[in-house]
């Protein structure tokens, strides 16, 4: 060590850098852990979906831990929802409220059809117009698109509607089948393009399924 | 040699690159959240904060509680348990099932369990696992039912039942997520602690309420006052060394008042798409007239912290 610097230092002796070539294996290396991040990335990223938080890694995952939805809490988020949206005009026992003329629901033939495809379309559009509910005819009453304005996406609106319909379709006295979300979803695919309100005419020349 | 072009170009590219990753992406991501639905609830989630509580977020950003206290609970994974619900029919033969299942515990345990559902029958599998049991006790005329449990220590203290997502803040702003945890996790403190009383006191002197608090008083959000008539209503109740002298009282200012109402409105802790999580239905899913079946309904089990190893 010290013979070595106690060598004087001459300008021939000055370090030059020749040119190398980056080795190979550093490439592979490279390309190798580029790969790997891929795969991880693959498998644990979800492709940036916003519903996948860690710990989870994919959206299959996720849907997969959902707590299971018996019918028992399908009413259950339809009573909910019809207490956000409904109960204002129908009120909470569905009986209705002549001051704003808006029809009753308990024992309502509408409600209570033997397929919910007219109330499928009557929550997503809305109506107005003289509409006669058990003989009564009650008028001055308009029905916002209520189904259409709902938060969330299609998936979620479809969702909302049926636990609504099948709420007031099993409440109030009413006994008629549940509404799944898919059937919602196909009615809704069908009135797509239609704007405005309905009128009971519209509604009662539509299928009842 | 004029490297300025190329210059230009690397740090363009790098700035780039991070704008594509800390701004775009976010952005498309969760630029857009709305509103969603607790799962399988369907309430409305979130709601705006109340007034009193917005104005008590500014208070919270200019005291700054969140350079102490985190907004933001972590969870490691996900177990399910086993939940019976419904005994069924035929004891004999879930008694068999709940045998094979459960060959640890005695026959005597397991009758005795039968008399107090709903029980959790086993804690800590997997999704699979669990669905294997639920299907082997239903055939049994038994119902059971699945009950999703998130774990990891922020929940394992008790600071929360799931993990936050981005809709917990989506009417907050800023959002207050804080970085350390000098003091607790307040994500959830307005369901841990919902008394606005206990909180003034705790604003006011904290080591009153939690011993070996490190959190400093916030006098500042509170006045001492002559007392003219009657001692008034909102006067802070103190420990007698706290106490001030005769004829005066201490009165929470209306800062104080907001922010307590903006710690109890901290509640993240709804079921929501994003972070399964299994809670008790709310007591009134017993008036309707559903048919009854595979639902835990009113049903909720003891617990819902992750099992005790």
């Amino acid at each position: 060590m010290s013979a070595e610097l106690s060598q004087p230092v001459t300008d021939v002796s000055e370090p030059t850098e020749g040119s190398r070539p980056v080795p190979v294996w550093l490439f592979v290396l490279l390309f190798l852990l580029l790969y790997w991040a891929m795969v991880y990335f693959d498998q644990r990223g979800a492709w940036f979906n916003e519903e996948v938080y860690a710990p989870y890694h994919s959206f299959e995952q996720v849907a997969a831990l959902q707590p299971v939805s018996g019918p028992q809490e399908f009413i259950q988020r339809g009573k909910v929802l019809y207490g956000l949206f409904c109960a204002v005009c129908h009120m909470e026992g569905g009986t209705g409220n002549p001051a704003n003329g808006c029809p009753n629901l308990a024992g309502s033939e509408w409600v209570s059809a033997s397929g919910p495809g007219r109330i499928i379309r009557l929550i997503s559009k809305g109506a107005t117009g003289p509409i006669e509910v058990n003989g009564k005819v009650w008028s001055g009453g308009t029905m916002l698109a209520i189904g259409d304005q709902m938060p969330g996406d299609e998936k979620e609106k479809a969702e909302n509607i049926a636990a609504i319909a099948s709420y007031i379709r099993q409440t109030f006295g009413n006994k008629a089948s549940l509404v799944t979300p898919e059937q919602v979803a196909a009615v809704r695919q069908e009135i797509k393009i239609k704007t405005g309100y309905y009128s009971p005419e519209e509604l009662k020349a539509a299928p009842e399924k | 040699m004029n490297f300025g072009p190329l210059i230009f170009l690397a740090a363009f590219f790098g700035l780039a690159c991070s704008w594509f990753g800390f701004v775009l992406t976010p952005q498309i991501q969760i630029g857009r959240l709305q509103q969603t639905n607790t799962v399988p609830a369907g309430a409305i989630y979130p709601v705006n904060r109340p007034g009193l509580a917005r104005q008590g977020l500014g208070i919270y950003r200019a005291n700054g509680c969140a350079y102490c206290h985190s907004q933001q609970v972590g969870q490691t994974g996900t177990i399910c348990d086993v939940v019976l619900t419904d005994a069924g029919t035929n004891q004999t033969e879930l008694l068999v099932a709940l045998r094979k299942l459960r060959p640890a515990l005695s026959e005597a345990e397991d009758k005795e369990m039968i008399n107090g559902l709903p029980k959790t029958i086993r804690q800590g599998l997997t999704k699979e696992e669990a669905e294997v049991m639920v299907k082997t006790l239903n055939s049994s005329s038994a119902k059971a039912t699945i009950w999703i449990v998130p774990v990891g220590p922020d929940i394992s203290r008790g600071w929360g039942i799931r993990r936050t997502v981005a809709e917990d803040f989506l009417f907050d702003y800023p959002v207050m997520l804080g970085s350390q945890r000098v003091g607790p996790d307040l994500a959830n403190v307005g369901v841990r602690l919902g008394d606005p009383n206990w909180h003034l006191l705790h604003l006011y002197a904290p080591r009153s309420q939690v011993k070996d608090s490190v959190m400093p008083p916030y006098r500042f959000l509170f006045e001492k006052r002559r007392i003219e008539h009657a001692r008034s209503p909102d006067a802070l109740v103190l420990p007698p060394e706290l106490t001030p002298e005769p004829g005066y009282e201490i009165l929470p200012k209306p800062e104080a008042g907001a922010l307590v109402a903006y710690l109890l409105s901290l509640r993240a802790n709804e079921p929501l798409f994003p972070a399964p999580v299994s809670v008790a239905a709310p007591p009134e899913a017993a008036d309707t007239n559903a048919p009854a079946g595979g639902g835990t309904a009113t049903n909720a089990p003891a617990t819902n912290s992750p099992p005790a190893k």
